[in-house]
């Protein structure tokens, strides 16, 4: 930027003396005018006349000396323009605020009287998010989402099309390739997923004894709205239900951040949106119900949900306490009673896997990958799916630290699902899988009070990310590595050290000021 | 009493010296450019950039490097009817430009020049439903704005004023807290320093920091040192001076100042000086601008850096005009 600001700084007039502020602005709003620009790239330098008329519709010499490329959808300002557009704008902009031409509150009714139409300026954000350094503003993402909303005034009972919502997700997934790590842009994009999952959460919430669904997304909404195809569905009797409208679109983003962070594995925001999606995903599973909005209404469409998570050490020790007192009674219970002995899991992870006969599963991986449950586990956002996902991504963020080590980002996700298994593994409400008992063939086998993740646990993946170091470091010694591998495994050790630290304050109980 | 820090800290022998007097013309010299590109891309914060300024300056120990009266005529005209201050004159009231104004003010103690009920009835419009803060009439809310509106009637002692409802504001701040300890800029979003300062900052001024788990916390707030000195946002983001604030403070309300490396920071901060124009940047070898050079400076004062007036860690102000306005130290 520092360059930039440097060569903006020149006047450009002592450059051409034709090009005054005027004309630059009168010249530019021509361009947008007559052609379709969908992108803006900046020139560092001021083009000659003859490489401005090449490419463009008109082929018009007053071009000059902006570029039009590409049938007249990509635009390059130079950046000599910068300081006289900014000071021409500007004062038409006060201009017409003065002259009383846009009437706040009035802004988008009347496109004819020469007001905004709010779809027009929706393309013209995704216009301006072409250029990285704008996806950085937050009033510009505010303002995407302010017209969003204003298009779809009645977001909070009828959904916003998830076609739309996809589209979005396409416009954020592009400014995330060109600007990662844009704090405001991946706000926008929770947002959206939140939009999809609101009504996939509000089915999972309906059914409070069972972890089965009850009812579908569209018995909640009024049937007038149907009809008017809102949904962009014909009939509420044909094709899947409605619920995957939106299902469909945020397993598909998940899946779509999946990849991206494999791509991006230092990219800290990319891995913060994919746990937003798998809390999406995991419905009442993952959120406490104390922290459900009070307005929670289950006959309105969506309902008014915090989907929020509230995960707090605290929290996490009185869960582990209440099914530790549980585990405590039924196993002093069956001791004293005489009854054919039983298994107890401490884990309600464990028990899942006793009541699903994975038993012997444990340890598979293949057991517990998302693509290995069926359909129905899916559609009844059930706690047995809901496992699948978070220990695939356990298995997968293994793989990915010791295949890319040193990346900070990495075990900062291993936290985060490290603590959703902890959470999940205190499950109470599995109705009869809270008892967890199978009949033995009458021989006294011991409580299994080992949980499903712990430091006792993870003996075998820190094992193994010694084992690299050790043998890093002695690559190193002998002068096998380079020094950037040598560089990355002292910051595997080091992020190893911090996550095992970590771990252990888990279960220490949080002091306040 | 001394205004000045009265602790010394361990300093690299080998590391540059603070060029006082240089960052001193910088600020003074900052409203001449105004042909500059950046000049023109920042005339919406100039009013924020004008509590940068003052603020500096009177950490520095320069509080009358610039015209007190031609800053309160300015900022008179800032203020609009419904008692808001826009980023510059003629610009729409925020509630940024409005902080940064009543700070100014009450720093050079000019409140007398405006209208303080307006300004409260202005941040207390700002309140919506569920807690939360907009910047301004069209909505866009962020927990940095909460911050604003807390600090602001705090320091106008207005926070009694019966319009607020501060539990609701609290359990909002709450709903952004994530499982790593830290805080975003609303439910869900991604842990960031700033946005811990600003959400620890108002849970501070309404004594609710019960709220927050000090060693996670306090941990992942540690673990913004990078191997350089210099402290980042967010993981495997790269180190910036302003974070000297955002983190250092952060720690300091949560009594854990000591979990970072001062020393480091200092060298880290110091390096980052233009000993050419003065002015401090985002980190060594790039150009100066007045908000890196205020929380440059502002993180020095809080590691204690000898000769700097000590600075209030919630308020982002000198220490000396919050104990004069009789607000109590907040940690």
């Amino acid at each position: 930027m520092a360059a930039e600001a440097r060569l903006a700084n020149t006047p450009i007039n002592s450059l051409d003396p034709t090009l005054t502020k005027e004309v630059l602005y009168e010249r530019l709003v021509d361009i947008l005018d007559r052609n379709n620009i969908d992108e803006v790239g900046f020139l560092p330098f001021l083009p000659d006349v003859s490489d401005c008329t090449s490419g463009s519709e008109s082929g018009s010499p007053l071009q000059y000396p902006y570029s039009v490329q590409e049938q007249g959808t990509k635009l390059g300002i130079s950046v000599f323009c910068w300081v006289p557009l900014l000071d021409e704008s500007y004062r038409i902009l006060k201009d017409s605020i003065r002259g009383g031409s846009i009437e706040e509150g009035q802004w988008w009714s009347n496109p004819e009287e020469g007001h905004l139409d709010p779809q027009k300026e929706l393309q013209f954000l995704n216009v301006a998010l072409t250029f990285p350094r704008n996806c950085k503003s937050s009033g510009a993402w505010h303002h995407r989402k302010w017209l969003l909303c204003f298009i779809h005034r009645d977001h909070e009972t009828i959904p916003i099309p998830p076609s739309e919502i996809q589209e979005q997700l396409r416009i954020c997934h592009l400014a995330a390739e060109r600007y990662p790590k844009c704090y405001y842009a991946w706000t926008m994009r929770h947002w959206l997923v939140e939009q999809l999952g609101r009504y996939w959460w509000n089915a999972s919430l309906q059914d409070e004894d069972s972890y089965h669904l009850v009812q579908d997304v569209q018995t909640l909404l009024p049937s007038a709205q149907l009809q008017q195809g809102l949904l962009h569905t014909t009939s509420t009797t044909e094709g899947p239900p409605l619920r995957d409208h939106f299902l469909q679109p945020l397993l598909e983003e998940f899946e779509r951040m999946k990849s991206h962070m494999q791509r991006n594995v230092s990219d800290h925001s990319t891995q913060q949106h994919f746990q937003q999606c798998m809390i999406q995903l995991s419905g009442k599973w993952i959120v406490q119900r104390a922290q459900q909005d009070e307005r929670h209404d289950p006959t309105r469409a969506g309902g008014s949900l915090t989907t929020v998570l509230q995960w707090t050490r605290n929290d996490l020790a009185s869960r582990r306490q209440r099914r530790d007192k549980w585990f405590k009674e039924h196993r002093d219970k069956a001791n004293q009673s005489g009854q054919i002995p039983t298994i107890l899991y401490r884990s309600a992870i464990k028990s899942i896997a006793v009541f699903a006969k994975k038993i012997n599963a444990i340890d598979d991986d293949e057991a517990w990958t998302i693509d290995s449950m069926d359909a129905d586990g899916i559609q009844s956002a059930s706690y047995s799916w809901v496992l699948s996902l978070w220990i695939s991504e356990l298995r997968r963020t293994h793989d990915l630290i010791m295949t890319y080590p040193g990346h900070e980002s990495l075990w900062y996700h291993l936290r985060f699902v490290h603590y959703g298994l902890r959470w999940l593994d205190c499950e109470m409400d599995i109705g009869d899988q809270a008892a967890a008992s199978c009949e033995t063939d009458g021989r006294i086998v011991e409580d299994h009070d080992e949980l499903f993740i712990s430091p006792a646990t993870m003996d075998k993946f820190l094992g193994q990310i010694l084992s690299d170091l050790t043998s890093g470091q002695e690559d190193g010694e002998t002068g096998n590595a380079t020094s950037s591998l040598t560089e990355a495994l002292e910051k595997q050790r080091e992020y190893a050290d911090r996550y095992l630290k970590w771990v252990h304050r888990l279960d220490m109980e949080a002091d306040a000021c | 009493m001394s205004v000045l820090n009265n602790t010394n800290t361990a300093l690299d022998a080998s590391a540059p010296e603070l060029l006082m007097d240089l960052h001193v013309k910088y600020i003074q010299e900052l409203d001449t450019k105004k042909q500059d590109l950046e000049y023109w891309l920042t005339e919406h914060l100039r009013v924020n950039g004008l509590y940068w300024g003052a603020t500096a300056l009177h950490i520095l120990g320069k509080p009358d490097a610039l015209d007190h009266e031609k800053i309160v005529e300015y900022l008179v005209k800032c203020q609009h009817d419904n008692g808001g201050f826009g980023g510059h004159i003629d610009h729409d009231s925020h509630i940024l430009s409005t902080l940064s104004a009543i700070q100014v003010l009450i720093t050079y103690d000019r409140l007398d020049a405006i209208n303080v009920d307006k300004v409260v009835d202005y941040v207390v419009s700002l309140q919506n439903e569920d807690g939360s803060f907009s910047g301004d009439s069209w909505g866009e809310t962020d927990t940095r704005f909460i911050f604003c509106a807390m600090n602001c009637l705090s320091l106008l002692k207005r926070l009694d004023d019966k319009r607020l409802n501060l539990p609701k504001i609290i359990e909002y701040i709450v709903r952004c807290r994530n499982f790593d300890g830290g805080f975003g800029n609303s439910p869900g979003g991604e842990s960031h320093a700033a946005q811990v300062y600003v959400c620890v900052g108002t849970l501070t001024i309404l004594g609710a920091l019960h709220h927050v788990d000090v060693e996670q916390l306090g941990s992942w707030l540690s673990e913004r040192q990078l191997k350089c000195g210099g402290l980042n946002g967010r993981p495997e983001k790269m180190e910036d001076v302003c974070y000297s604030w955002w983190v250092l403070s952060s720690l300091s309300m949560l009594k854990r100042v000591h979990w970072i490396d001062g020393a480091k920071l200092t060298r880290f901060i110091l390096d980052s000086q233009d000993s050419e124009t003065g002015g401090i940047a985002d980190r060594p070898g790039n150009m100066p601008d007045i908000f890196h050079t205020n929380f440059g400076i502002a993180g020095l004062s809080l590691l204690g850096y000898p000769g700097l007036v000590a600075i209030d860690p919630v308020y982002c102000m000198p220490r000396h005009v919050i104990q004069r306005i009789g607000l109590t130290d907040k940690h």
